[in-house]
């Protein structure tokens, strides 16, 4: 483990993606010290950066800095919740799938192919707007759902690499129940990929929550969330109030970048070719 | 005997923008514009090319085009296009000219009014406009058994402005004469009304009848009427194609195709008009109007808006039903605010439920100054010291007089916040919004309504009399039942003397500013967007689209 740790630390472009998650989750952590209440409107309005109010306010009078903190809050809580559902779903779903293989598989593989055939974006939409839109839960929901297969399918192939080796054939000849096997002898050794996925999902998540609230789907206006303040920015694109515009955008963006690169500095560090080279 | 019940229209010099606005912080000051001088409304259309598809672009789609049914602006002005009335409005007036009746005349006590029809007129079927057809058109909208009625028809305008409507008889094919049960004041501007659009009762009765005695035909998907346009084909929010009806009595309309396109973004409507796949729009942006004055290729066009944007609280509904609780909320709204921050200083505070642009509006009344102690302490003689929840419900769409609806929404929330009044807002569907509030489950809306008719009655006696308080074809959302003002609003229907007709008004303006069952917010002016080889068009001020006229540039 100490070896690949080293690996990951050693990936400047993974140092700079945990930089960046780690000033998100500061962020998110400090937002209740932000200098406003980012549901109250100040006495400014649509007023540039200055000393007060450090990147200006908005339309509604709402302190921009305030909202981007509590926005990063919400868009952590919200992907981590959405992980969390992803993971649910999927990582037993794919142990199955994996383990008895047959039919089950085949229902399991065949409903991973039809979900993973819709756009991920286009899909949640779809949820969300079943679901009936407007609040928090429903991002997270719809979310959670779309970016379930993937996990399913990691999980599946991990399983499938690891059925035929002797250690599974050992614990199957001590007489240990499936539930046993899966959980305690086949799961720990598919943590790596999970742990790969589960970061990268945590990039896609914020983007799909982001990109619903923009939509009009998510939380109601008033709420401090990135993608209901860039919908609300949104008509100033073409005007001078950029401070409205550019904080939430380059908030959504630098986050998902932040995770991307740390996914892929924790691929890199568990690719076992890789370990073999160093 | 021909009755002009109305003063000529009082065109208000409205220069927005340099109010007191400009100066404060945040609010940057913004050239002021001057709505005048965007009233390019001269007829240019001498010399129409013929031809061409005109694409009109807008926030949102029709709810249905049975034009006796409609009630939102959306479905109105498709209606228009395929519809006559009995008298129509003088183009870019709000004066009645002859239409599919040539000439009209009254009894000596008002009661009885007599039309002679247009002679050749044809509905889209082919059948003949005749008095039968007239009386058809009306009978179906009074007589609940009328089979040209759906179980889910509520007709409400035939419900707000015929209730003085005694019966409608053809005296022979082309003489119809209509009876009052008492004078009606508004009654000639009022068959002007989209409503009172003469329908082809062949269309109806084309499909036979089903169990229950009503025509199958599926009119309100289906439209048949007599107008300058010929329904085609409406696909749900895609598009509604109309043709042009080459036999049309007033002459041919000059474009071969008329494309309604709901596009609900007016940012994204705007770039569809720049890029030059629409030809005009309703609504732009407030924000975007200085880009579109200075782009070469579009238009600007503006007329001082007949219309009302205001606060419904539910009168029936605690707290609401408290008076101090409602006067404490119209001193809590900052409408200076809310017109800063969401209608880009373009529009005016509304003092009366009847716009300053309206004759009889009551220019006496002075508006109440945002005032949160007063408010507090309101809301504490009314056993609210600690304030309370409620919500507050805005329509999903933008509207000509909710130029932003989340940013309105939000600002009356902070507004309530201050006195202690904690509001949940909800975004609703537009035809779900109307629907629900007309049945009163709300407690608070945001709502608006534009003249329909020019007359005082069409705001007053429409949003504020209990006879349109009634759930389910409500346009009064506030729910107000106030005695004396039905009685004042009743007697002022009644009434064709105008000096009379203005001081009833005046009293019944006084004690709804007192009552205060609404907050009126504001009014704004009418802005549409046109490519520049667009000729031909004209903003008619009581509502409405009309496109007969338009034409694309040789």
């Amino acid at each position: 483990m100490s070896r690949r740790r080293r690996a990951f630390f050693r990936n400047r472009t993974a140092i700079a993606g945990l930089v960046l998650v780690g000033v998100v989750v500061l962020a998110a952590l400090l937002a209740s010290a932000a200098p406003f209440d980012p549901e109250t409107r100040t006495d400014s309005f649509r007023t540039p950066p200055d000393a007060e109010h450090w990147l200006g306010t908005d339309e509604n009078g709402f302190d921009v800095f305030s909202r981007l903190v509590h926005g990063a809050r919400s868009a952590l809580l919200v992907a981590l919740a959405a992980v969390g559902i992803a993971l649910a779903v999927g990582v037993p779903a794919g142990l199955v799938a994996g383990w008895y293989g047959g039919w089950v598989d085949g229902a399991i593989s065949r409903a991973v192919d039809v979900m993973l055939a819709f756009p991920s974006v286009l899909l949640a939409v779809a949820i969300a707007a079943a679901l009936g839109g407007g609040s928090t839960g429903t991002v997270i929901l719809a979310v959670g759902i779309v970016i379930a297969p993937p996990f399913v399918r990691q999980v599946r192939a991990a399983v499938l690499q690891v059925r035929p080796l002797d250690y599974v054939a050992a614990a199957k000849a001590l007489g240990a129940s499936d539930a046993r096997i899966l959980f305690r002898t086949v799961l720990p050794n598919c943590v790596a990929p999970i742990l790969v996925l589960t970061t990268l999902s945590t990039g896609i998540a914020i983007l799909d929550a982001a990109g619903l609230s923009f939509l009009g789907l998510g939380p109601p206006e008033t709420s401090p969330d990135w993608g209901v303040m860039l919908t609300k920015a949104r008509v100033y694109i073409q005007h001078d109030e950029q401070w409205m515009l550019l904080p939430p955008g380059l908030a959504i963006s630098l986050t998902v970048l932040g995770f991307n690169l740390v996914g892929d500095g924790l691929s890199d560090a568990f690719d076992p070719r890789r370990l073999s080279r160093s | 005997m021909n009755i002009r019940p109305l003063l000529p229209v009082p065109l208000l010099l409205l220069c927005l923008g340099c109010g007191g606005g400009g100066k404060e912080k945040g609010g940057e000051a913004r050239p002021p514009l001057d709505v005048t001088k965007l009233l390019a409304q001269a007829p240019d259309d001498a010399d129409p090319k013929p031809g061409g598809f005109f694409v009109w672009g807008r926030s949102g789609d029709a709810t249905l085009l049975d034009p006796a049914d409609v009630t939102d602006g959306e479905s109105v002005m498709v209606v228009t296009n395929l519809f006559d009335t009995l008298v129509a409005f003088k183009r870019g007036s709000t004066e009645i000219e002859p239409s599919l009746a040539v000439e009209w005349s009254t009894s000596p006590d008002n009661l009885v009014w007599t039309f002679l029809l247009r002679d050749g007129a044809r509905f889209h079927d082919g059948s003949a406009v005749d008095a039968e057809a007239v009386v058809f058109s009306f009978e179906r909208q009074r007589d609940p058994a009328h089979p040209a009625r759906r179980a889910t028809s509520a007709f409400s305008y035939y419900q707000n402005n015929f209730k003085a409507l005694e019966k409608v008889e053809a005296v022979d094919a082309r003489t119809v004469r209509f009876t009052l049960k008492e004078p009606y004041a508004p009654f000639l501007p009022a068959l002007a009304l989209f409503n009172c659009a003469i329908v082809s009762p062949a269309a109806f009765a084309s499909e036979g009848k089903d169990a229950d005695g009503r025509y199958k035909y599926n009119f309100a998907q289906k439209p048949v009427g007599s107008g300058p346009f010929v329904f085609e084909a409406w696909e749900k929010d895609a598009h509604i194609t109309l043709r042009a009806n080459k036999d049309y009595w007033g002459g041919a309309p000059h474009v071969e195709k008329l494309i309604f396109k709901p596009i609900v973004d007016a940012q994204a409507r705007l770039k569809e008009l720049e890029s030059g796949s629409i030809h005009g729009m309703e609504n732009p942006g407030l924000r975007d109007l200085e880009i579109i004055r200075n782009n070469p290729d579009v238009r600007l066009l503006g007329s001082p808006g007949i219309n009302v944007c205001y606060l419904a609280m539910h009168t029936g509904k605690k707290p609401f039903d408290d008076v101090r609780v409602r006067q404490a909320v119209a001193f809590a709204i900052d409408k200076k605010r809310i017109i800063a921050a969401a209608y880009d200083n373009m529009a005016e505070p509304a003092v009366s439920m009847c716009p300053k642009t309206m004759a009889g509006y009551d220019k006496t009344l002075i508006d109440r100054a945002r005032d949160v102690t007063r408010a507090k302490r309101l809301l504490a003689e009314a056993g609210h010291a600690d304030g309370f929840e409620t919500s507050l419900w805005y329509p999903d769409v933008q509207r000509a007089y909710l130029g932003d609806p989340g940013t309105t929404a939000i600002q009356i929330q902070q507004d309530l916040k201050e006195v202690g009044i904690d509001v949940e807002i909800r975004k609703i569907e537009w035809s779900a919004i109307l629907k629900a509030t007309s049945n009163g489950e709300h407690e608070m809306c945001l709502m608006g309504w534009m003249a329909d008719i020019f007359d005082p009655d069409n705001f007053l006696y429409v949003l504020l009399d209990r006879d349109n308080a009634v759930e389910g074809t409500a346009n009064n959302l506030s729910f107000y039942k106030g005695e004396r003002v039905h009685e004042l609003l009743v007697e002022a229907q009644r009434t064709y003397d105008w000096q009379r007709r203005e001081q009833l008004y005046k009293e019944a303006q006084e004690i709804l500013f007192e009552e205060a069952p609404t907050v009126p917010l504001v009014t704004v002016p009418d802005f549409r967007a046109l490519r520049k080889d667009v000729r031909g068009y004209t903003i008619y001020p009581a509502g409405g689209e009309y496109f007969r006229h338009v034409s694309f540039e040789r």
